[in-house]
């Protein structure tokens, strides 16, 4: 294999990969969406939303490790965008190894680096702990687009499969002694890119073939969603009320 | 350029996710129309998808031992048409964001505006426009279409610091220059691969790029008059892009942008020009960070403009210039 999985976990069990999709998919939405609109300066609030991601990654038997792994890759984009503000100067300063730095700065930084850290453990736990397909026939029993959904469902059946295929196509090429260090080298990867186009476009040819053999017709069979029971919306209502706690009172 | 959860506030959020959504829905529409006749699009999306998001796992250096990846829209735009190619890239974005963590699930909207609609549609218009008015035949077809791809890394990387900058995250006199002076060497790359994927996709399959099979092809008699309205909108698009895209960093890179974080000092202090300009904006009360000068703000203002009448121009094409024969529009056969 010559990538890891994304999910995982997903198929690994645990009281928290037993609820519901549509509840757990309801509060990782709503765990971001308090995320990003806590001010920065709520540090309090911010270890608490950590903590608590924490507490269910625990129930959920997930490896913090893999979450935190996950979520810490989301930094380099931080580095690239913000690290300049706090140099930048502004009303306030405040000198720290002999450097000046906007304490205004200094809070933008400190801001995107926790929430888009949160974010992206937030949306790992989800994905470590609901098979895809639950949360694709949680998201159409919300009225999610089946049209959308039903191309998402493709596109992730076939992702895997186009990765591969990719990093095949860049071993061989490392064989024949693809070394690239100038930007012109690009077109090579390109050649690569076409190969990989026209395997992608006979992929959807034969899938084509198939799927008019078990009688498509325009419309993807929909998986019947499970109940939602007294324990998933018990867990849903919960999350939520806590959460809403943390955004609004701890500063 | 994924940008992460946290980055963008909350009603440029908003904005962007109305405007991608309102346009990916209209791509679905259309999709969902076709699919009448070409039910393969349904796979086809979906490994089209899984393609990009496969070949943007293949890096290219860009010197200094750094490397970029692939964007792949205009690529996709070239080989199955504008709204494919922004129904592929919404794909491809909102399985990054759920299951690799690459762009925010909040931040989805802002993503999918800046790449598949800033950086697909936009581009693919400019080069329809462009071999209008470039010499029919392989030659200009490549041309288009690498100018195309390099103007899609460049809008869609401006949208990114505009966002970001409008935001208060980044201001605009170090987000700018960064995104864009990177994108600038990326985009060089996504064009040499745009080139090297279509003509490797027309050697091996000539069938599936139907605006290249069509080369060859004697068109209309209506193809004057298509021909004229599409050169008129690609130059005026040509100009309007190098415009926005070389008048702003000249602007944001002179010293005054770089002394100060504007934190203190918004956009509606500044002339009164721009202050009618903005505060007729569906966002006007934003802090700007960074934006002081008046030549950044036109710069901007320019750019914003240029999208704007990107939008404004397709749709009056659509209404004026529609193709006499169904298998006209967006190039797909």
């Amino acid at each position: 294999m010559e990538h890891g999985f994304a999910d995982k976990y997903s198929s690994t069990d645990s009281p928290v990969h037993r609820l519901d999709a549509r509840s757990k998919a309801l509060v990782a939405l709503f765990f971001i969406l308090m995320v990003v609109t806590t001010p920065p300066q709520h540090l309090l609030a911010f270890v608490v939303y950590a903590g608590l991601l924490l507490w269910t990654t625990a129930l959920a038997r997930v490896p913090v490790t893999f979450i935190a792994t996950r979520a810490l890759m989301v930094l380099p984009f931080s580095a690239f965008v913000a690290i300049g503000l706090p140099f930048l100067g502004g009303n306030e300063t405040t000198s720290f190894l002999g450097l000046r730095l906007s304490v205004n700065g200094l809070w933008v930084l400190a801001g995107v680096t926790m929430k888009s850290t949160l974010g992206v453990a937030a949306l790992t736990l989800l994905i470590s702990t609901t098979p895809f397909s639950n949360l694709m026939a949680g998201l159409r029993s919300l009225g999610a687009p089946a049209f959308f959904l039903d191309l998402l469902a493709l596109t992730y059946r076939y992702l895997f499969l186009l990765v591969g295929e990719a990093m095949r196509l860049k071993r061989a090429a490392l064989a024949r002694g693809y070394n690239p260090k100038w930007l012109p080298q690009a077109i090579i990867v390109g050649r690569l890119a076409g190969s990989l186009f026209v395997r992608s476009y006979e992929h959807a040819e034969r899938m084509y073939g198939g799927m008019r053999l078990r009688g498509y017709d325009s419309r993807m069979p929909a998986a019947t969603p499970a109940r939602f029971r007294a324990a998933d919306a018990l867990a849903l209502a919960a999350s939520m009320a806590a959460l809403a706690f943390v955004r609004v009172f701890l500063k | 350029m994924h940008v992460p959860d946290g980055f963008v506030s909350g009603p440029i959020n908003a904005t962007t996710a109305v405007v991608s959504a309102a346009t990916v829905g209209f791509a679905m529409w259309r999709a969902q129309r076709e699919l009448r006749e070409k039910e393969f699009r349904v796979p086809l999306l979906a490994t089209t998808a899984a393609f990009v998001f496969a070949a943007q796992m293949l890096n290219f250096p860009i010197g200094g031992g750094t490397s970029g990846h692939f964007l792949g829209a205009v690529t996709v735009a070239a080989l199955l048409g504008p709204w494919s190619a922004c129904l592929a890239l919404t794909l491809v974005l909102t399985i990054q964001g759920l299951l690799f963590g690459d762009g925010g699930i909040s931040a989805l909207g802002t993503n999918i505006l800046n790449m598949g609609i800033i950086g697909g549609i936009l581009p693919c218009l400019l080069m329809r426009g462009l071999r209008a008015l470039l010499p029919s035949g392989r030659g200009g077809y490549v041309t288009a279409a690498a100018v195309a791809s390099w103007v899609s890394v460049m809008l869609a990387s401006s949208a990114c610091a505009l966002e970001l900058a409008l935001s208060g995250t980044s201001p605009i006199a170090i987000a700018f220059p960064a995104m864009v002076g990177t994108h600038a060497v990326i985009g060089i790359g996504e064009a040499l691969i745009c080139v090297a994927v279509l003509t490797a996709v027309a050697a091996a399959r000539p069938d599936i790029v139907p605006s290249w099979a069509r080369l060859n092809e004697r068109e209309s008699g209506n193809r004057f008059a298509r021909r004229s309205v599409w050169a008129l909108v690609g130059a005026g698009l040509t100009v309007a892009i190098s415009l926005a895209i070389f008048g702003s960093p000249f602007a944001s890179s002179s010293p005054d942008g770089l002394e100060k974080v504007a934190a203190d000092k918004g956009f509606l202090q500044s002339s009164s020009a721009e202050k009618t300009v903005w505060t007729k904006a569906p966002f006007p009360d934003y802090q700007v960070g960074g934006i002081r000068t008046e030549k950044v703000s036109t710069g901007l203002a320019g750019l914003i403009g240029t999208v704007l009448v990107f939008g404004l121009g397709f749709a009056l094409i659509k209404v004026v210039a529609r193709p006499p024969a169904k298998a006209g529009g967006a190039g797909m056969k």
